[in-house]
């Protein structure tokens, strides 16, 4: 069990890619044979669907009818307030939601007195039965042009009536973006939903019947296999009443399994995408395990990656997917290899995953990057030269033609800061193309840069290439393009060719800023392009196209008008009111794009014509000119133009008499009005106006463009984006006798315009870009410079938690980072906070300065109005209120729209089609109502909005007889103005904050001299006596509490250093003490034996006894055994002194000798560069002890280091032949005097006042065992070469 | 001659429909200007694109709806002039959900001497893309 478990922590990723492969089987099976699980009992499972969406509905309609009937009997227990500021604020409370509720109080007679929120006058209702339903209780459905209500009665303890009204639904006749319906239900439940409303007014027997009949449930029979299914209900009140009809559709069944496949598509698509991700992190780790690189798993991983891309086709198909805007190609699309770029997601997952390919390539194929260390011949170096530095100029140019074509081909301003994803999707793929073209640059020269013997003829072919390269490629690239090109790429060359140039962090962040001035500087330039060719292609022909397009829409509705010719004389031959010509505009093409126009219908009576039948919208009456027509009985088309205060209208007008034998039954005139308003690239400072439009460009607004109109004199026509400059006579001469546009620069309120002049129907177009400022564009590149380096950092961030270098994990375990961080931190905050109060601010600014604008126009209005009663006071005729003609003019005049209501209720208007529509209610607001009327304000300025559509109101008061007329007028929001004004004050702020970050870190870096850098200082001291070098210390000028803690570190070493020294001298006595000692100790004991032995000869010689023989025979042989004994113990002390045997093992040096630099590199990368060059496809494998080796490496690099003083090189070459190795460890140290060089691999002997003397001696030991050979040299200009070769085995 | 030319042009236009084939569409859009659009649901799309993006837009409009029937509704025999607006009535359905749509569909053509160089192989280029729910 538990080697199961290991198995599968070891093998995690394989098993994982196992388990989702086999996963993504199943959702493919699913997708693919799905069809009959589905089919078998597919309409029982509809209809229970649908029942369940019924219940929903009719459940939320309850909900609707309770909440109401809760507020009603809360007000009928509870009373209410009977004086008008308490009750009115009491309504307020109560009402809720004013966009979908509303609450009206009415007096006994009818009078609507006080409202709020969504309301309808219910007079004439009150005329009738109201009694019984408010006896009864009973919710009611009530049916007002476009909008539909529930409404309940309850009436009050004073007999006075409380209406509650809840919006169920907006079904406006005109369709636009704006305009979108709405009903009571979620937007969710609206899917395959109709609902029709019946006011408590109609006949509903018919339904009563029906649903008597089936339960209040009727279920369509489907005829055919694949049709939907439909269930029929009621929704009904609390007296059972039918108030509603619903019909739901369940989707047909093909479209079920289209749907469900598509479901299972996308967990197909998901889940085999992670199982790629999880076979490609095997691989990876298969590779970075494997001893030696293999070509198959390298090509499998580029496979994989290719292969994850390729998964992106048949999933951005999908329509889950595809849905997403970033999948959109209006966002930006161009053609490319296989569409690699049909869209923002897309472009950016192509270069994502070229990044990812190029960089495997780079991180795990080092040796196909690597240089060459053999000599090659001239020639080859030359093609090698120039294959390298043409690619380089080539990619150069590739990527130029990728910026160009995604500016050009994208609606997203990429120098427009935008929270849009698209837009970061689009700078983070030029971003990692542009990496991935450094980087294959650079290992391309790199390569060249090893075969080369100098950096001259690299330079010299750089140079010429260069020059044909700016020759024939960079026509269509302005020339600071082509030298920023040329200076990255002289960089390039400088890095790859001079590696031990000190100052390349210097280089590689120039590099980075030029290729950022680079990038900002092409997007700029394509843009500018871009925007005058919108400019001079796109809107001219817009605005000249206009004509075509209304005399087109105008022919094809004459066509349409001819179909009901029937209906036309019927209503010729008996003249009566009527409301054909709405019936008839409605039908016609002009209808459909919302254009603004009239049709009226004369019939020809004793009198001449008289008009029984008009509708018009946005054509007021006095637009229309007296015609004098001649009779004609087909179809004719005119032209003219209209000036009515001072604006001159341009109309086509179309008519036709009707007539029957010969008799002349009437006259039908089209009208159709030409309005600049009307351009779809306009934003309108009408809201009513932009509330129709149908067609707008949404990606226009990206770019900051005006447009203006002139007349032949050069004087303003037409002018919405208030220029307060005309033409110059001699530019108005070149205008006029130029065939084609003219481009032009002007100023106008200190800034500079570029603008391109057209001729069009004796008119002069002009539609102009402004010219960006220094700050402009300084801020621009800064904020790119910044987008940028995030991006470099987080692929940094990346590649190094890739590569497991832990320190990098988190980037806040530096200290000095923690304190550069907090720094900018300080100085960021207090400018994110202004920067979000600022729009506010803004929009508080503007609301003010327009409502003030308004207020001038409210005022005019008024004045207009007092000269209108006190004419008609002169001239003794009866007074009236101003009809609709009379607010036209005051509204031409004011060039805003006007409504006047009298006692709340509009009494004329200067677009009366969007009050006839219901589009806007004929009430006015409650609010503004009650705070003239009854606060009397002076004025009251409310947001509204229509549908999706919001915008200002401003209302003053005009007492006119006993009546208060209201005289209200809709002004729009200034978004434009308040977003624009908002964006340059945020360019300046941010232009501010990149200058204040500079100044805090270069006040950060000043600070850093004092705090940082003595406390980097110290952490590198102590990093170098943790490796062992005693012979540093830390210097510090200042006199301050960094002094003390630096001298005491200083101190510490010094008397670290003392007492090493001491105690290797001590280790040295007491280890020969202690070897005396068992010298001693062992030989005395042989000795005694010996020392007896030849005593008891000599007193057996002195004492002349006979057994001296046997005696001399037995001493000697004592004496002979014991000094065998002695050689023995002098043979064990030699085996002593020697070295455990080797442990020989299959070792690769090079990994050896990287495994032993690696902890100095990363603790030493301030001081020392290490230097790693192995020679290229050589093989560095032999036999040997590892742990001995690495003990040679280590003393040869810590004496290295050591030499080393201040900063320095430590160079290591490593080569080989087949039968040994070849190491050499070059360092720029102090080194050694050549004739003290010869004994450095003596035992005892050092140049270091603290060196044992052993570390070389042992090294050159260690050598011999394995049969190499290790030697000295000096290097040049100072330092010591070691050269050290092994034998394979 | 224009009359031929515009003839040719309508027919590619309705090829490119009935094969529901954007390639023949791209050969009609200009690379000098963009393409104005409106089109109403299911569609749903207004605003401008150049001749590249047009191209993948109607490659994705392709994809998800088939065209089942596409024909003029103006005749072009009488037509003279630089600038022609073509009618068409397009019917097509969504291949998911089977449901049947059918658009008013107008298309703004510019003769290529006014919008391209001579060198163009089609000599009218469409400059907008105009529709409406019938």
């Amino acid at each position: 069990m538990s080697s199961i478990k290991r198995l599968i922590q070891t093998r995690f990723p394989l098993f994982a890619f196992s388990l989702c492969l086999f996963i993504a089987s199943v959702f493919l099976i699913l997708a693919f044979f799905r069809t009959p699980l589905i089919s078998s009992n597919y309409y029982q499972k509809s209809i229970k669907q649908l029942r369940a969406k019924s219940e929903s509905i009719k459940d939320e309609f309850t909900q609707i009818m309770d909440e109401i009937a809760e507020k009603r009997i809360a007000i009928s227990h509870s009373g209410i307030p009977s004086e008008r500021a308490e009750l009115f604020s009491f309504m307020q409370k109560i009402c809720g939601n004013p966009q979908t509720k509303g609450l009206a109080y009415f007096t006994q007679f009818g009078q609507l007195v006080l409202w709020v929120g969504q309301v309808i006058d219910l007079q004439s209702f009150f005329n009738e039965d109201i009694y019984n339903f408010t006896e009864r209780n009973t919710s009611l459905l009530v049916r007002d042009k476009a909008s539909v209500f529930i409404i309940q009665i309850q009436k009050t303890n004073r007999d006075d009536y409380i209406v509650f009204y809840r919006l169920l639904a907006f079904l406006p006749q005109f369709k636009a973006p704006y305009l979108k319906e709405y009903h009571f239900i979620s937007e969710k439940m609206q899917k395959n939903c109709s609902i029709d409303y019946w006011d408590f007014r109609e006949d509903v027997s018919g339904f009563d019947k029906i649903f008597a009949k089936h339960k209040d449930e009727y279920i369509g029979q489907p005829r055919l296999q694949d049709e939907i299914q439909t269930i029929f209900f009621p929704l009904r009140n609390e007296n059972n009443n039918i108030i509603a009809t619903v019909t739901l559709s369940s989707p047909s069944r093909p479209s079920r399994l289209s749907q469900h496949k598509e479901n299972f598509l996308l967990g197909f698509y998901i889940v085999f995408g992670i199982s790629l991700i999880f076979l490609l992190i095997h691989l990876m780790k298969t590779s970075s395990q494997a001893k030696s690189n293999k070509i198959w798993l390298g090509g499998l991983i580029i496979l994989t990656l290719m292969g994850l891309r390729l998964l992106f086709f048949p999933l951005s198909q999908l329509e889950k997917i595809q849905s997403l805007s970033i999948f959109s190609p209006a966002n930006a699309s161009f053609i490319s290899i296989w569409n690699l770029t049909k869209s923002p997601a897309d472009i950016f997952l192509s270069s994502l995953f070229l990044f990812l390919i190029l960089g495997y390539l780079a991180v795990f194929f080092p040796r196909l990057l690597n240089s060459n260390a053999t000599q090659p011949s001239l020639l080859k170096s030359l093609l090698v030269n120039i294959l390298f530095i043409t690619l380089s100029l080539f990619f150069m140019w590739c990527f130029s033609q990728f910026l160009i074509r995604s500016v050009f081909n994208s609606s997203i301003n990429l120098l427009r800061m935008s929270t849009h994803l698209s837009f970061f999707l689009l700078h983070f793929s030029i971003f990692l193309l542009f990496f991935i073209l450094i980087l294959v640059c650079y290992r391309g020269i790199k390569i060249a840069a090893a075969v080369s013997r100098g950096i001259q003829i690299p330079l010299a072919i750089f140079m010429l290439e260069l020059g044909l390269y700016f020759l024939f490629f960079t026509k269509d690239l302005p020339l600071l393009v082509f030298f920023l090109q040329a200076a990255i790429l002289t960089l390039i060359i400088i890095l790859a060719f001079l590696p031990k140039l000190t100052s390349q962090k210097a280089f590689l962040s120039l590099t980075f800023m030029l290729s950022t001035l680079l990038i900002y500087t092409q997007i700029h330039y394509t843009h500018s392009e871009k925007s005058r060719s919108l400019l001079q292609n796109t809107l001219k022909n817009t605005i000249e196209f206009q004509e075509t397009w209304g005399i087109f829409l105008l022919e094809q509705s004459m066509q349409e008008i001819e179909k009901r010719e029937d209906a036309i004389k019927s209503l010729l031959r008996n003249p009566k009111p009527s409301d054909l010509a709405n019936t008839l505009w409605e039908r016609t093409l002009i209808a459909k794009f919302n254009w603004y126009s009239s049709i009226d219908i004369f019939s020809n009576t004793e009198s001449g014509l008289t008009e029984v039948s008009n509708f018009s919208l946005n054509m007021p009456e006095p637009y229309k000119p007296d015609l004098d027509l001649p009779l004609t009985p087909e179809w004719d088309l005119l032209h003219q133009d209209v000036v009515y205060l001072g604006t001159e209208k341009h109309l086509h007008i179309a008519y036709k008499d009707w007539m029957e034998e010969d008799i002349h039954l009437g006259r039908m005139v089209i009208f159709l009005l030409l309005d600049y308003d009307m351009l779809p690239f306009l934003h309108s400072a009408n809201p009513y106006f932009n509330l129709l439009k149908t067609t707008s460009f949404p990606s226009l607004s990206q770019l900051s463009f005006g447009f203006t109109v002139f007349d032949m004199e050069g004087k303003l026509v037409f002018n919405p984006n208030k220029i307060s400059s005309g033409i110059p006579d001699d530019l108005l001469q070149n205008i006029k006798s130029s065939e084609d546009s003219i481009w032009s620069t002007f100023n106008d309120k200190g800034k500079s315009y570029s603008s391109l002049y057209f001729l069009d129907n004796n008119k002069i177009y002009s539609l102009f870009l402004k010219k960006k400022s220094f700050l402009n564009h300084a801020t621009s590149l800064l904020e790119m410079f910044f987008m940028y380096f995030i991006c470099l950092l987080f692929i940094i961030l990346i590649s190094r938690y890739a590569s497991k270098e832990t320190q990098w994990k988190n980037p806040f375990w530096s200290f000095s980072n923690r304190v550069y961080i907090a720094f900018v931190a300080i100085a960021l905050i207090p400018l994110i906070v202004f920067s979000f109060s600022t729009r506010s601010f803004f929009s508080q600014v503007f609301t003010q300065k327009i409502t003030e604008e308004a207020e001038e126009h409210a005022t005019f209005a008024q004045r207009v109005l007092e000269d209108f009663i006190f004419l008609q006071q002169e001239e003794q005729i009866s007074l009236t209120i101003p009809p609709d003609n009379i607010v036209v003019w005051i509204s031409s005049a004011i060039s805003n729209d006007v409504n006047l209501y009298m006692d709340g209720k509009l009494a004329s208007s200067s677009h009366r089609e969007f009050f006839d529509y219901g589009l806007l209610p004929e009430l006015i607001d409650g609010e503004i109502f009650y705070q003239i009327q009854y606060e009397n304000n002076p004025f009251y300025a409310q947001s509204q909005s229509i549908g999706e559509y919001s915008f200002h109101t401003l209302t003053v008061p005009y007492s006119f007889q006993e009546s208060l007329l209201l005289i209200s007028l809709p002004f729009p929001l200034g978004q434009q103005e308040i977003a624009q004004t908002t964006v340059d004050l945020l360019e300046f702020l941010f232009f501010l904050s990149c200058l204040f970050i500079i100044v805090v870190l270069l006040f950060a870096r000043g600070i850093g001299g004092m705090i940082i850098n003595p406390i980097q200082k110290l952490l590198t001291g102590t990093k170098e006596v943790s490796l062992g070098n005693l012979e540093i210390s830390v210097q510090h000028k200042h006199q301050d509490e960094m002094k003390t803690l630096i001298d005491g570190f200083n101190t510490m070493v010094k008397s670290l250093k003392r007492h090493q020294q001491e105690l290797a001298d001590l280790s040295k006595k007491v280890a020969w003490a202690e070897m005396a000692r068992k010298v001693a100790h062992e030989i005395k004991n042989p000795l005694t034996p010996i020392q007896l032995s030849a005593e008891h000869l000599l007193k057996v010689y002195e004492d002349k006894r006979d057994n001296f023989e046997e005696a001399l025979q037995e001493s000697t042989s004592y004496i002979v055994s014991e000094v065998e004994n002695l050689r023995r113990i002098a043979q064990q002390f030699l085996d002593t002194s020697k070295e455990a045997s080797l442990q020989k093992e299959n070792l690769n040096l090079r990994e050896i000798l990287q495994e032993t630099l690696e902890p100095y590199k990363k603790l030493l990368e301030n001081r020392i560069q290490f230097h790693e060059i192995y020679e290229e496809g050589g093989s560095f494998d032999f036999c040997g002890d590892r742990a001995k080796i690495k003990i040679v490496l280590r003393n040869i690099i810590t004496n290295a280091i050591e030499s080393i003083r201040e900063k320095g090189y430590i160079e290591s070459k490593m080569s080989s032949t087949n039968s040994q190795l070849m190491l050499e460890i070059k360092d720029t140290g102090i080194g050694i005097e050549e004739e003290v060089l010869e004994r450095i691999f003596e035992s005892y002997f050092s140049t270091k006042d603290a060196g044992t003397g052993l570390g070389l001696p042992i090294a050159k030991k260690i050598i011999g065992d394995h049969k190499g050979a290790i030697q000295a040299l000096p290097n040049q200009p100072h330092g010591i070469h070691i050269i050290i070769t092994l034998p394979r085995e | 001659m224009f009359h031929m030319q515009v003839d040719t042009t309508t027919q590619n236009i309705e090829k490119a429909f009935l094969q529901n084939n954007p390639k023949l569409l791209y050969s009609l859009f200009s690379s000098k200007n963009h393409i104005s659009f409106s089109l109403p649901e299911p569609i749903s799309f207004s605003d401008q694109l150049t001749d590249q993006q047009a191209y993948f837009f109607f490659k994705k409009i392709f994809s998800s709806f088939s065209t089942l029937e596409f024909y003029s509704e103006n005749p072009t025999m009488d037509f003279e002039g630089a600038n022609y607006i073509h009618k068409a009535r397009w019917s097509f359905k969504d291949k998911k959900t089977r449901d049947l749509h059918v658009f008013h569909i107008f298309f703004y053509l510019v003769g290529a001497s006014q919008s391209e160089n001579s060198s163009q192989r089609n000599k009218w280029k469409i400059t907008e893309i105009k529709a409406e729910n019938r």
